[in-house]
């Protein structure tokens, strides 16, 4: 319910924002004759011949916002004991110690799955991920390095990516304990590894294909594909949640 | 330490690294050198020189702390370079500010933002960010100098050699200070760094 009160709110914020900032044309999108761009032309190549996922996504629907393991019964999340009593309190106290009722980050991997847009840009060397939401990023390395051997737990965790075929792979370890992965309160720990595979199919269509392997917090990896959609001719708007925190003290938990 | 010193001794010798397109390239992680003082001159400009009073420090509250005082550090900050747009990446807030340099107008009303909207073009070697459209929350200094709704912030990026960024930054708010006024910041390049995730509210004291 607060994730449908949030996206109604997030909704009112982008009527109210400025026009002429939000409206303006994105350059080379591909038009129908009637001149909307058009979102199953073919998917964009980068000069070198590999797809290029830059663009304005935006996840569809709130399914693993709300639960990670929603594609699971609930007695098939392969729960490590302790996780399942932790994920069992958070259920009973009502979401109540969500870090995002404080503002704290999303982490990774449910950055990709909160609703409002996010811009994802190549570089030499990096592919980086603009979040509407905290005005926040997250930088993925290309440049061939490996992941680090012990890195300090972050909210976003750090992330290398390579190419393989049409597949943008990332994989992410160092994600801190305190992520909640979806607002069911699903636990992460610092032994996850995640692994995202980016499949642009189109230009207006995308899969996030992501495999969270954790053997801290469950017995076995599980697989979610995330199905985001292309927003064109607009652009992030700002968003600081410590702005106008007025949930923090209504949720109580039971 | 000795080697990172000869590295940067070499690329303050080293020329400007020029982009796709012949444009100076600005990419890498920025270590402010200091604060600049605004103090002096926004003190004597001030049209109310009570505007600075109880005004509260948004950092306390970890809101986002504005334009220009994110460029003024002292944490890094990280410039990404594509044709069409220049990326802020500061590790206060692990927050970033998009500059569009394809050519498109700064609308004349704005839904008041704390960082503003940016847009950048090139003046020969020079970067030249023009950002309106802010809340008058923010501080543009560390010291608390006060701004109107109606500053506008012209920021000159130049890069003098590899190793070095000198950012000329005006303010101008006909609402707080009688005229514009201009200070300048040196930054240098962090080539052995990488910027480390910052949340504020983790941090708040």
């Amino acid at each position: 319910m607060r994730n449908l009160r949030s996206a109604c709110a997030f909704l009112l914020f982008v009527a109210a924002a400025h026009a002429q900032w939000l409206n303006y044309p994105t350059k080379n999108a591909p038009r129908t004759k009637d001149g909307k761009p058009d979102m199953s032309a073919p998917a964009p190549r980068t000069t070198d011949g590999k797809l290029d996922i830059t663009g304005i996504w935006m996840p569809n629907g709130l399914k693993y916002l709300i639960s990670i393991a929603a594609d699971l019964k609930p007695d098939e999340v392969p729960f490590q004991p302790w996780a399942a009593a932790l994920y069992k309190e958070r259920r009973e106290n009502l979401g109540r110690d969500d870090p995002n009722n404080l503002c704290l980050p999303s982490g990774t991997p449910e950055k990709e799955a909160v609703t409002s847009p996010y811009k994802i840009m190549q570089f030499p060397g990096e592919t980086l991920i603009l979040y509407e939401s905290r005005t926040i990023y997250r930088q993925i390395f290309t440049d061939g390095r490996p992941l680090p051997k012990d890195p300090t737990p972050t909210w976003q965790g750090y992330s290398i990516g390579r190419w393989e075929g049409d597949d943008f792979v990332v994989e992410t370890i160092g994600i801190t304990s305190k992520v909640w992965m979806d607002t069911n309160g699903h636990p992460i720990t610092e032994a996850a590894h995640v692994t995202e595979r980016f499949r642009r199919h189109d230009y207006g269509h995308m899969d996030i294909q992501i495999t969270i392997d954790d053997p801290k917090a469950y017995t076995k990896p599980w697989t979610i594909t995330e199905s985001p959609r292309l927003l064109a001719d607009t652009e992030l708007l700002e968003s600081v949640c410590e702005e106008n925190n007025k949930d923090a003290h209504h949720i109580v938990g039971k | 330490m000795r080697l990172g010193i000869t590295v940067l001794l070499a690329l303050s010798l080293a020329p400007v690294v020029l982009a796709q397109g012949r444009k100076p390239d600005l990419s890498g992680v920025w270590e402010p050198e200091g604060s600049p003082s605004m103090q002096s001159q926004a003190k004597a400009l001030l049209l109310d020189p009570k505007a600075a009073q109880g005004k509260p420090d948004p950092d306390a509250n970890c809101t986002l702390s504005g334009v220009p005082r994110l460029d003024l550090g002292p944490k890094p900050f990280k410039i990404l370079q594509s044709p069409d747009e220049v990326v802020f990446l500061y590790q206060a807030y692990t927050a970033f500010r998009q500059v569009f340099t394809d050519g498109r107008p700064l609308p004349g009303d704005l839904q008041p933002a704390w960082l503003g909207y940016s847009v950048g073009k090139w003046d020969g070697d020079t970067l030249v960010v023009d950002t309106a459209g802010f809340n008058d929350i923010t501080w543009l200094d560390n010291a608390g100098t006060p701004h109107s709704e109606s500053l506008h912030v012209t920021e000159r990026f130049h890069r003098r050699d590899a190793a070095h960024l000198d950012i000329q930054i005006t303010i101008d708010d006909p609402k707080t200070f009688r005229h514009s006024f201009t200070v300048t910041e040196h930054a240098r390049l962090a080539p052995s760094i990488e910027l480390t995730e910052f949340i504020c509210l983790e941090n708040r004291k």
